[in-house]
């Protein structure tokens, strides 16, 4: 991850008050997780819950093994889970367009695509939802963000929260209630 | 206590901390008062117990749509095809779209160009109308200090691009970073000079930042021009994370980009510029400049890049500065009073114009077109003005939304005896919110001007049909799409109830009716209405006296590529046909953009192999573009090109070999020897060479054409086997059979494996195929000649608008074949 250096200088001017910086930060995961994601792919197919995880903690550990800060490091998580919450939200608006822009030529939908379909309207309503939580409390939509997005165990949820072991998983176990109830609504 | 106020959050925490007996008896308790409240809870605990349910983690809920994105990635478009040019690297990735290196592969005059793909637009007619638009304001833009947008189109896939010069530069705030305050400030001026020069060709850039600012020999470039609102297209909440503070509040808020929008970013720049690299505090004066720069308030901000660019440069003179003084220094000079005056009627264009352009227009006095209205209307502008005259000392300076609040008070007290001329101003006025993007009071006005003309006008009438349209402007600009169409709609019906005239008006609203019906995306029925309006303005505007020709050329021509894009080439070929003839009778011929035009019409005309026509047009192209451009141009390469490509579907090879010739030199003077253009038009040259029997020139020439194409595009890439094929022929035609064989085979066994074998009708293939059918005769292969010449016949007879002299030469190579 060549911007890895870059990015962690980000970190450091975002927590010295640079609220760009932040933004920039995001801007160049973004990139890299792509590039990341891209690479994935042809190493590993299948599964992708699989490579999103193995997307982030690559960069993680890379970021831990050059000697980076405990803030630092829960202020990559964070970043990571944002971008990757980007990408998919984006794609799936992206995807979404392309569906209805092509209403005017009548096209049969196989099985995949039938499927495909719902789970942009799944990932759009999650991301709705999570919204809605944000209001509600950020510290539990970020731990939802955080656990959804890239598949982070319960250590890592609590280094990137910046709290126990055991309050970390009663947040997500509070954030799942909330997400599962808006998400019933 | 109602149930919102219940602390959920808390309740849930009891709950897990309690064993399940006391969870009954604690929910039992919310129940008494809040059953509701205690049913959600129930729900909830069992999302948070049971991690089964519920959504867990993104593989999980989205398996499919994740393996899609990732399989779905931008790297795919590399060695694609986008209109004239091959994609050949990827440059830089970010959240609002690609670069690309790309080279220009059908022989014209760039050799490497950026391409920037953008996000996919949802598409519309109205928004491919609007993106058209746009790069016809680009392609006006030349300045030293601005990256030349070339071309701009939408993919297959419905991705619009820009082409773009390619620029190998340094970002700006990365070239800052080693400077003294001093010459950041001078590199910062050469920002200001692009962005005032293109503010007065009424382009507004949208999104200034130091990622779209390169520094390349020492010299600025300002890239991606009005790009800024392409990339907003959808989903803007998530986007703005990632456009680094550089947006004025009002884009935030969704609202187009502007004059005073760009003036933010500006001063946003300057900051980052002033700060880069060390940590610095900025004071003084520069602190001022930016502070009105990135003012929240928009009136507050400088109204100009130029004011901007001279406070900066009085810091650099140590000269006091403009914005120290109190008062906005909105300057409106004596010069800028007058064109006030004579802009009374500024109405029509308001109208027509962007949001925002508005102010650039009164800026710059550029719309002094209708002159003289109403009498009264001036007298009571001039009394406006009468009260700040600018030579009064303390009230020299005042902005425009000043003047129109201003205007919009005295409104209400004055004229009361001449009540049409009130409202006349009234008009004004709204437009002018309007154009500051100030909707609401737009509104305001609209109405009580509607409701006057309906008070004192029978219906049908003009002034009725406008002020519906005007007001339904001023609502889907407000977001309320649902009125805004309400009031288009009824505007139309007016206009059609009316006996004659007022079609520049109709067509307008017809416009935006279109673009409200599309915007709604609602289903196909709304889409048709909108294909309609469109094509009912477009017959208007054809009709239309040229009072405002410029305008309705570039809108003729932005709806000719619109149409041309959809593959209706005939239409696009119409459309252009009748903006040039907008063009001659109103003596801008000979503009660039119109010559562009006319080099256009030839290429529809060769698409709908109307030879004699393009050749016609291509050649009173060459003609104006030699005019302004000198003889020996590299702007003319492109156009000589394609008119050899023309003389040669109508059997003039001769001509076409002369033409390829003077081509050539023109090339060998201008193009570097390893440009792909040149080495494109010495490959052209070649093979019409071989047509008209000089196959020696081509022996001479090629092996060295060959070699440098081998140098430019790899060893064994599809073009250098085209070369290599060209050569076979060569070397058959003067009888070398050996020589022709090897390289025939070569050129075939490459073409072969490249994905041009498997495009339907491309020249390349079907040349090599009948020329291996030819070889083989000589050698007294009957058999195998048959197969190749029927096989070349069919390839060729699948070329999209085939030459016939191709139909003829194959099908006398499989005649010969079969004769033996």
């Amino acid at each position: 991850m060549e911007d890895l250096g870059r990015i962690t200088k980000l970190i450091h001017a975002h927590r010295d008050g640079d609220d760009r910086a932040y933004d920039r930060a995001i801007e160049l995961l973004y990139t890299e997780l792509r590039g990341l994601a891209h690479r994935h792919i042809g190493r590993m197919g299948g599964n992708p819950t699989l490579q999103t995880t193995a997307v982030v903690s690559e960069a993680y550990l890379k970021l831990k093994r050059n000697g980076s800060s405990a803030e630092d490091s829960a202020h990559f998580l964070n970043i990571a889970a944002k971008a990757m919450r980007q990408i998919i939200v984006d794609y799936a608006r992206s995807k979404k367009a392309e569906k209805r822009g092509g209403d005017a030529i009548h096209v049969e939908l196989n099985g995949d695509e039938q499927g495909l379909h719902a789970e942009i309207d799944q990932i759009l309503l999650v991301n709705e939802a999570l919204e809605k939580l944000a209001q509600h409390s950020e510290r539990l939509a970020q731990v939802f963000e955080l656990k959804f997005f890239t598949g982070l165990d319960d250590d890592e949820l609590a280094e990137a929260m910046g709290t126990s072991k055991r309050t970390a998983q009663r947040d997500w176990m509070k954030s799942r209630a909330f997400m599962g109830e808006f998400l019933a609504q | 206590m109602a149930e919102r106020d219940l602390d959920l959050e808390r309740l849930l925490d009891d709950l897990l901390d309690a064993d399940p007996g006391e969870r009954d008896r604690l929910l039992g308790s919310v129940e008494t008062e809040h059953p509701d409240a205690a049913q959600r809870l129930r729900r909830m605990l069992a999302f948070a117990l049971d991690d089964t349910q519920g959504p867990r983690t993104l593989g999980d809920l989205a398996p499919t749509l994740f393996g899609a994105m990732l399989r779905d990635t931008d790297g795919e478009r590399l060695g694609t095809r986008l209109g004239p040019y091959e994609i050949e690297s990827m440059v830089a990735r970010g959240g609002m779209g690609v670069v690309y290196r790309a080279s220009r592969v059908d022989g014209a005059y760039e050799q490497t160009v950026a391409v920037k793909s953008l996000p996919r637009l949802a598409q519309t007619m109205a928004r491919r109308e609007l993106f058209l638009q746009e790069r016809a304001n680009l392609a006006r833009l030349e300045h030293p200090n601005i990256a030349r947008i070339i071309d701009a189109g939408v993919t297959d896939d419905d991705h619009p691009y820009f082409i773009m010069e390619y620029v190998d530069g340094e970002r700006i705030d990365e070239f800052c970073a080693t400077l003294s305050q001093r010459e950041r400030l001078i590199t910062f001026l050469e920002v200001c000079d692009a962005l005032s020069y293109c503010h007065r060709s009424f382009v507004v850039h949208g999104d200034i930042k130091p990622g779209n600012i390169l520094v390349a020999d020492g010299r600025v470039r300002l890239l991606d021009f009005g790009i800024g609102q392409w990339t907003k297209a959808e989903g803007a909440a998530v986007s703005s994370g990632y456009t680094e503070g550089f947006a004025a509040p009002e884009i935030e808020a969704g609202q187009p980009a502007t004059v005073e929008s760009d003036v933010f970013a500006l001063g946003k720049l300057l900051h980052t510029l002033l700060t880069s690299a060390r940590a610095t505090d900025v004071a003084g004066d520069l602190s001022l400049i930016i502070a009105k720069c990135v003012d929240e308030a928009i009136a507050q901000r400088y109204v100009s890049v130029e004011s901007v660019r001279r406070d900066v440069e009085a810091v650099l003179d140590k000269r006091p500065i403009a914005s120290r003084t109190r008062e906005p220094s909105y300057v409106f000079g004596r010069f800028l009073l007058r064109n006030w005056l004579t802009s009374t009627a500024v109405t029509a264009v308001m109208v027509s114009l962007v949001v925002g352009f508005s102010i650039a227009l009164w800026q710059y006095g550029a719309a002094k077109r209708e002159a003289q209205r109403a009498q009264e209307s001036a007298s009571f502008v001039y009394s406006l003005f009468d009260r700040i005259n600018p030579e009064d000392a303390g009230v020299a300076e005042v902005s425009l939304r000043q003047l129109l609040d201003e205007a919009a008070q005295r409104i209400d007290k004055e004229l009361v005896n001449a009540p049409d001329v009130r409202h006349d101003i009234m008009r004004l006025i709204a437009n002018g919110y309007q154009g500051l993007g100030d909707y609401k009071t737009a509104i305001d006005f609209r109405q009580k001007v509607l409701d006057y003309y309906r008070a004192t006008r029978d219906s049908p009438h003009a002034d009725r049909a406008k002020a519906l349209g005007a007001l339904g402007q001023s609502y889907a600009s407000a977001g309320s799409l649902e009125r805004g169409r309400e009031y288009a709609g009824a505007a139309i019906k007016e206009f059609d109830a009316l006996p004659d005239g007022e079609s520049l008006a109709l067509a307008t609203v017809l416009g935006q009716y279109a673009l409200m019906m599309t915007n709604a995306q609602g289903g196909s029925a709304e889409v048709s209405v909108a294909l309609q309006a469109l094509d009912r303005k477009t017959e208007i505007l054809r009709e239309l006296a040229p009072d405002d020709a410029y305008l309705n050329y570039i809108h003729l021509t932005n709806l000719a590529s619109g149409y041309d894009e959809t593959g209706q080439y005939e239409r696009g070929a119409q459309l252009k046909e009748q903006a040039l003839q907008l063009a001659e009778s109103n003596g801008y011929a000979m503009q660039p953009t119109a010559i562009n035009t006319l080099c256009n019409l030839g290429y529809s005309l060769q698409g709908l192999g109307r030879w004699a026509a393009a050749e016609k047009t291509y050649e009173k192209c060459r003609l104006r573009r030699s005019a302004r451009l000198g003889e020996d141009h590299p702007g003319l390469i492109s156009t000589q090109q394609n008119l050899a490509t023309v003389q040669m579907a109508l059997g003039n090879f001769v001509g076409a070999t002369a033409m390829l010739e003077k081509t050539v030199t023109v090339a060998a003077r201008a193009l570097p020897e390893n440009s792909f253009t040149r080495l494109a038009v010495e490959v052209n040259l070649a093979r019409a060479q071989i047509l008209v029997g000089e196959h020696g020139s081509a022996l001479h020439d090629l092996p060295n054409v060959l070699t440098r194409m081998q140098a430019v595009t790899g060893v064994n890439s599809p073009a250098a086997a085209r070369v290599q094929s060209i050569l076979g022929k060569a070397h058959f035609e003067s009888g070398n059979l050996t020589e022709a064989n090897q390289l025939l085979e070569t050129a075939y066994s490459t073409l072969k494996a490249s994905s041009y074998w498997t495009q339907s009708g491309h020249l390349w293939t079907s040349d090599v195929t009948v020329w291996r059918s030819e070889a083989a005769f000589a050698v007294r292969n009957v058999e195998r000649a048959r197969r190749l010449a029927r096989e070349g016949l069919a390839m060729r007879r699948k070329e999209k608008n085939v030459q016939p002299w191709r139909i003829e030469e194959a099908q006398r190579v499989l005649d010969l074949a079969m004769g033996e």
